[in-house]
C-alpha cells in the first residue's frame, strides 16, 4: 500500500508585497489549463497580488491528464500521454516549476525535469499488407538543437514562407538522394530470408540508377527554397505559379522513381502529401492571407489535400491514419468518420515536423500525475495557493438580466458547488502518497481523511463520476466577498452540465457547446511477465499508431515499471488507447451507463489481446494461436490463471465523464470557440484546450497556451508575444 | 463597501495570424519589404543566395552522375569477366540500360528553362550560367565521368551491360518494348509488382515493377521457364489489382516437385501484346 504523503504547511506568500489590495481568483478545475493559469498568476513577478484558490472535484488534479497509483503502486492513466517536441509553452511552465522546486529550501522530491522525460525519436506506423496482416513502417526523426521550452532567439519567427522553404529543401534532398531513410526503413523490415535481401539489393541497384534525371528538379527546388527567403513579396504571383509547376514535375519525377521500390512506398506517400500541401498553400493564397491557416478551417484536412492533388493512397497511408489516430480525430468515436479541420491539421503537422526541439516525442518517466501535476501542486502550495478538493461546480451565476446579446457584457456574480466530502476536523486534505520515494497521486481518495469516510467508502462513492451526484453540503461563493475573478478551467463536455445559466443566456456559449465536438475515449494497460523483445517484437519501444482499431495507438512502457512498487516487478507494461464509439445521448443519462461502458471496454480489450498482437508479438500466443493469459502480472502477487479471467487484474477505463471527453477540431468549428481574452464577462476568463487559444485542438500544449492566455487576461502577463506560437499563421 | 473588480481589456482578443508573415518579410528579406520600401544590398543578397544554391546543386548533380557512370562501368566489366552471376542480374536490366543511356540528357535541357523563369533577370541568369560553366569545367579536369563524356560513356556502358545480359542467358530473356525517353517526353510510368505463392514449394519474387498497362487486369503471361529450359514451365499465373489500390499482385502457383531455380517469363498486355516487363521468381532454396 502506498505510504500517504504529508504535505508541509504552505509558507503563504506575503499579501501583495507592493502594498495593494490582493485580488482573489477562483480557479475551477485542476487540468493543464487551470494549473498553467494558477502558476502564471502566482509568479514571483506579481509579488503576491493574486490570491488563488483552486476548486477541484474529487481527490486529485490533472483533468484528462490525471493519473493515479493503484495496487502495487502501479500507474493507472486515462490513456497514453506523450508530450511532443514543440510543446514549448507546456515545457516552459513545467521547467519553471521544476526549477523553482530545485531552488526551494524545502527540497525537490521530484528530481530535475530532464530526468522526468525520456526523449523518443521513433514512431511506428502500420498498414494492412497483401496477406491480411500488417506491415510496419518505422520513422526516425533526428534530434534537433535545443530543448522544448528553451527561449527562442529574438529573430526566430514562424511563418508559412519559412515552412515552405524548408519543404522545398526537403524535397530537394529526396530528389538528390532517394535513399533518405531507406536504411532505417529496411532495418525495421529486413527479413532474415536471403532471397528477400537479394530482391532488396536489386531494387536498390535500380533505384540508384535514377538519380541523374532529378538534377534539374533539384536545381529548381533549391532556387525556389532560396528565393522564398530572399525574394520580395511583390513577385509572389509569378513565382508561385512557377512553384506550382515545379511541384507537379517533382510529383511525376518522384512517383516514377520511387514507385519501382515497394520499400520506399511510404517515402513516396509523404512526398505526395508534402507536394499537396505546397500546392495548396499556393492555390489558396495562404502566404498572404491575414487569417493564416484559419482560412482553410472549413475544409476537412484530407479533402483539402485531395483537392490539391494528394493521391488516394497517400491519404489512406499509415502516415495520415497515424496522425488522425494520435489526434483521436474521429467524430462520435466512429472510425469511419475521421474529422479534422485542414487549418488546424496542417498547423499541428507543421509544428510537429518542423517545430520540435531535442526529440519529436517526449515520454514521461512515470504517470502524468506524478511528473506534471504532483510537482505543480507542490510548487503552487509553496506559493500559497489553496486547494479545495471535493468541490464540484454546479452553476456559474451571472448578474441579473436576460439574454446576453452580441456586444453586451455581464459578470459572474456567484459560483455554486456541491461539496462531495469534508475533511475530518476541517483541515486541508493531503492528496499525495509516496511511491518509490516520490510524491504521487493515488487512484482512489483517502477515505480515512474524510468525515464519515468509512461510510463513503462502503457506499462505493466515485467522486469523479458524472453519475455520482452525492454531496454532504452545498457552497455558494459571492463575488467581491469570496472571489474577484474566475478562471473556468473545466472540460468542455462538462460546461452544459455545470454552467447552465451561461449556456441558457449566452448564444455564443450555446453555439460553442453545440459545434465544438468532443469524443469519448477508451484505454487499457497490461503488465506482462515477459518483455516484448522476448515475445517477438522487433524494434525499439516506440509509440505505435495506425494499428488495429479500436486500440489503434499503443506503446511499450517498460521504463515506468521501476517507478512502481511491485514486490516482483513485471518485465514490462503496455498502454493502449483509442476513441470509444458513443451511445445516443439519451442512454448516457442511465445510471448504469458507466458500468456498461466499462464492461464494453473490458470486452474490447480482451478481444484485442486475443487477436491483435499476433502480428507484432507472436511469442504472446501459444502454438494454437491463443493468447497466453499467464503472461499477465497480478499485483496481488498470485499466479495468473491461464484464462481470460486473469484480465481482471489489469487496468481499463472508459473516459465517458463529460469533463474527460477529448476535444476535437472539426471543420468549421474554430469560429465557435471563445477566447480566454474575450471580454463579455469582465471578471471571467477560460482555460482549456477547448478555447480559442491559437492552437485549437485537444492537447497539453493547447491547454497550457489557454491557461497562459487566461493569466494574461487577468493580469496582463505573460505578454502575448511570450506565448509561443499564439500568433502562428 | 468594496467595489467589484473588473479585468482590464487586453490589447487584442485573437491571434494575429498575419503578423509573422509580415515580420519575416521585414527581417529575413534581403529585398523589398512588404511596405514597398527597398533595402540596400538586396540584389546582391539574392544573387548570392541563388548562386550558392546553384553551385551546390549542380555540383551534387554531377557527382551523382559520375557515380552512376562508374557503377555502369563496373557492372559491364563484371559481365565481361563472368564475375556477375546471372542469379544476381535483375530481369529489369533493360530498364537499367535505358536509364544509363539517358544519363546526362536531361541535366541541361530543362534546368535553365526553369531558372530563367525563376529569376527573370538577365544579370542573375548570367551569374548562374557562369557558375554552372565553372563547375563543369572544374569537374571535367578532376572526374573521369564528367559531363562532356557523359552520353558516350553511358551508352557504352549500358550497351555492354545489355549485351552481357543477353549473352549470359543464351538470348532467352526477352526485352521490354519500352521506348527510350528523352528529356522532353514524360517519364515512363511504372507500377509496383508484388506476388503471392501457393503450393508446397517456397518461392520468392525478384521483380518489383512493371510498366504501366492501360488496364492492369488484362495482363497475361504464358508461363515461367528456367533460363536453360530444362524444368517444366510454371503456368496458371494470374494478376489482380493490389488491394490497397496501387500496383499489381501476381498469384503464382508452384506445382509440387518443381525443381529449384530461377524462372522467368514475359508479362504482356492482352490487348496490345506489348511486353510490360519480365516476371522472375526464385523457386526453392
Amino acid at each position: 500500500m502506498p505510504k500517504r504523503k504529508s504535505t508541509e504547511a504552505p509558507s503563504l506568500a506575503a499579501p501583495d508585497e507592493a502594498g495593494g489590495e490582493r485580488i482573489k481568483v477562483a480557479v475551477i478545475g485542476g487540468g493543464c489549463g487551470a494549473m498553467a493559469a494558477a502558476f502564471e498568476l502566482t509568479a514571483r513577478k506579481h509579488r503576491g497580488r493574486y490570491q488563488v484558490t483552486v476548486y477541484q472535484e474529487g481527490w486529485r488534479l490533472g483533468g484528462k491528464g490525471a493519473s493515479g497509483r493503484g495496487p502495487a503502486g502501479r500507474i493507472e492513466e486515462h490513456g497514453l500521454h506523450v508530450w511532443l517536441g514543440y510543446y514549448d509553452n507546456a515545457f516552459a511552465v513545467l521547467r519553471a516549476c521544476y526549477a523553482e522546486l530545485e531552488e526551494s529550501k524545502a527540497g525537490n522530491p521530484f528530481g530535475p525535469w530532464r530526468k522526468a522525460f525520456v526523449a523518443e525519436s521513433d514512431i511506428g506506423l502500420f498498414s494492412p499488407d497483401e496477406r491480411n496482416g500488417w506491415q510496419r513502417w518505422s520513422a526516425h526523426f533526428p534530434p534537433t538543437p535545443g530543448l522544448p521550452g528553451d527561449p527562442f532567439p529574438p529573430d526566430e519567427l514562424i511563418s508559412l514562407r519559412r515552412y515552405l522553404a524548408r519543404s522545398f529543401t526537403l524535397l530537394r534532398t529526396l530528389v538528390l538522394d532517394c535513399s533518405v531513410g531507406r536504411d532505417a526503413l529496411r532495418a525495421a523490415a529486413a527479413p532474415a530470408d536471403g532471397r528477400e535481401r537479394l530482391a532488396m539489393a536489386i531494387r536498390g541497384l535500380l533505384a540508384r540508377g535514377a538519380f541523374v534525371g532529378g538534377a534539374a528538379l533539384a536545381e529548381a527546388l533549391a532556387v525556389l527554397a532560396a528565393a522564398l527567403d530572399s525574394m520580395p513579396a511583390a513577385v509572389d504571383g509569378e513565382w508561385l505559379s512557377l512553384a506550382e509547376k515545379v511541384c507537379a514535375g517533382a510529383r511525376r519525377w518522384l512517383e516514377d522513381r520511387l514507385i519501382a521500390d515497394v520499400s520506399l512506398r511510404h517515402v513516396r506517400e509523404i512526398v505526395d502529401l508534402g507536394l499537396a500541401y505546397i500546392i495548396g498553400v499556393i492555390r489558396f493564397g495562404l502566404l498572404t492571407d491575414e487569417r493564416g491557416l484559419d482560412a482553410i478551417d472549413d475544409w476537412e484536412c484530407r479533402d483539402w489535400l485531395r483537392k490539391n492533388g494528394a493521391s488516394w493512397r497517400a491519404l489512406n497511408s499509415p502516415f495520415v491514419r497515424g496522425l488522425y489516430d494520435l489526434a483521436l480525430a474521429y467524430e462520435d468515436g466512429d472510425p469511419k468518420r475521421p474529422s479534422l479541420s485542414a487549418g488546424q491539421g496542417l498547423r499541428a503537422t507543421l509544428r510537429l515536423f518542423y517545430g520540435y526541439r531535442g526529440a519529436i516525442f517526449w515520454r514521461m518517466r512515470a504517470g502524468m500525475g506524478d511528473v506534471v501535476f504532483a510537482p505543480l501542486y507542490e510548487a503552487l502550495r509553496r506559493r500559497g495557493v489553496e486547494f479545495e478538493f471535493f468541490h464540484r461546480l454546479t452553476n456559474v451565476g451571472l448578474a441579473p438580466g436576460g439574454e446576453i446579446g452580441a456586444g453586451e457584457s455581464s459578470y459572474v456574480k456567484s459560483l455554486s458547488f456541491d461539496v462531495q466530502a469534508k475533511v475530518k476536523g476541517g483541515g486541508d486534505y493531503q492528496p499525495l502518497v509516496e511511491v518509490a520515494g516520490r510524491p504521487c497521486w493515488p487512484s482512489k481518495p483517502d477515505f480515512a481523511q474524510l468525515a464519515s469516510g468509512a461510510r463513503l467508502a462502503c457506499e462505493g462513492r466515485d467522486f469523479e463520476s458524472h453519475w455520482d451526484r452525492g454531496r454532504v453540503a452545498e457552497k455558494q461563493l459571492e463575488v467581491v466577498k469570496e472571489f474577484d475573478f474566475v478562471v473556468l478551467g473545466i472540460g468542455l463536455g462538462a460546461v452544459p452540465h455545470v454552467c447552465g445559466e451561461l449556456v441558457a443566456r449566452d448564444r455564443r456559449w450555446r453555439a460553442m457547446c453545440e459545434n465544438v465536438k468532443t469524443v469519448a475515449t477508451q484505454a487499457f494497460q497490461v503488465w506482462l511477465n515477459e518483455d516484448l523483445d522476448s515475445l517477438g517484437w522487433d524494434g525499439p519501444p516506440y509509440i505505435v499508431a495506425g494499428y488495429v482499431k479500436p486500440f489503434d495507438t499503443w506503446c511499450d512502457m517498460a521504463h515506468v515499471v521501476p517507478e512502481e512498487a511491485w514486490p516482483n516487478p513485471p518485465a514490462t507494461c503496455v498502454y493502449f488507447c483509442g476513441v470509444l464509439p458513443e451511445s445516443p445521448e439519451a442512454d448516457r443519462c442511465d445510471p448504469g451507463y458507466p458500468a456498461a461502458m466499462a464492461a464494453q471496454v473490458k470486452a474490447s480489450a480482451i478481444a484485442h489481446l486475443k487477436t491483435a498482437g499476433k502480428a507484432v508479438w507472436p511469442g504472446a500466443y501459444d502454438s494454437r494461436g491463443r493468447f497466453r493469459w499467464s503472461l499477465l502480472a497480478d499485483p496481488a502477487g498470485g499466479r495468473a490463471p491461464a484464462a481470460a479471467g486473469s484480465f481482471d487484474s489489469q487496468y481499463w477505463r472508459a473516459n465517458i465523464n463529460p469533463s474527460e471527453r477529448y476535444v476535437l477540431n472539426t471543420p468549421g468549428s474554430t469560429r465557435y470557440r471563445i477566447s480566454p481574452l474575450d471580454m463579455t464577462y469582465d471578471n471571467l476568463t477560460l482555460a482549456g484546450d477547448w478555447t480559442e487559444c491559437g492552437f485549437n485542438t485537444g492537447c497539453v500544449e493547447a491547454a497550457v497556451m489557454s491557461g497562459r492566455l487566461a493569466a494574461h487576461a487577468l493580469s496582463g502577463s505573460p505578454a502575448l508575444e511570450e506565448i509561443t506560437a499564439y500568433d502562428h499563421p | 463597501m468594496t467595489e467589484r473588480k473588473t479585468r482590464t481589456p487586453p490589447q487584442r482578443t485573437r491571434s494575429n495570424r498575419a503578423a509573422t508573415s509580415a515580420k519575416t518579410a521585414k527581417k529575413v528579406n534581403g529585398g523589398q519589404a512588404v511596405d514597398g520600401s527597398t533595402i540596400e544590398g538586396a540584389v546582391s543578397d539574392v544573387e548570392e543566395a541563388i548562386s550558392d544554391a546553384l553551385s551546390d546543386t549542380v555540383r551534387l548533380g554531377y557527382h551523382v552522375l559520375a557515380q552512376n557512370l562508374e557503377q555502369g562501368r563496373v557492372a559491364a566489366k563484371q559481365f565481361r569477366v563472368g564475375a556477375y552471376s546471372v542469379r544476381n542480374v535483375p530481369s529489369d536490366l533493360n530498364e537499367l540500360t535505358q536509364r544509363m543511356m539517358r544519363l546526362g540528357r536531361d541535366l541541361s535541357l530543362t534546368a535553365f528553362d526553369l531558372l530563367e523563369r525563376v529569376m527573370q533577370d538577365p544579370a542573375l541568369l548570367d551569374v548562374a550560367r557562369r557558375v554552372v560553366a565553372d563547375i563543369a569545367a572544374s569537374d571535367s579536369k578532376t572526374t573521369p565521368a564528367s559531363p562532356p563524356g557523359t552520353q558516350t560513356g553511358g551508352a557504352q556502358a549500358a550497351g555492354t551491360a545489355a549485351a552481357g545480359a543477353r549473352a549470359s542467358n543464351g538470348g532467352k530473356i526477352p526485352v521490354t518494348g519500352a521506348a527510350i525517353m528523352t528529356a522532353a517526353s514524360p517519364p515512363a510510368p511504372f507500377v509496383p509488382l508484388t506476388g503471392t505463392f501457393s503450393g508446397d514449394v517456397d518461392g520468392a519474387l525478384l521483380t518489383s515493377w512493371l510498366m504501366r498497362s492501360p488496364s492492369p487486369t488484362t495482363l497475361k503471361i504464358s508461363g515461367l521457364t528456367t533460363l536453360a529450359g530444362e524444368a517444366p514451365a510454371i503456368t496458371g499465373i494470374t494478376f489482380r489489382p493490389s488491394r490497397d489500390g496501387f500496383g499489381v499482385v501476381a498469384d503464382i502457383p508452384i506445382p509440387k516437385g518443381q525443381p529449384p531455380g530461377l524462372y522467368s517469363g514475359a508479362v504482356v498486355s492482352a490487348e496490345t501484346n506489348l511486353a510490360l516487363g519480365i516476371l522472375t521468381i526464385q523457386v526453392g532454396a
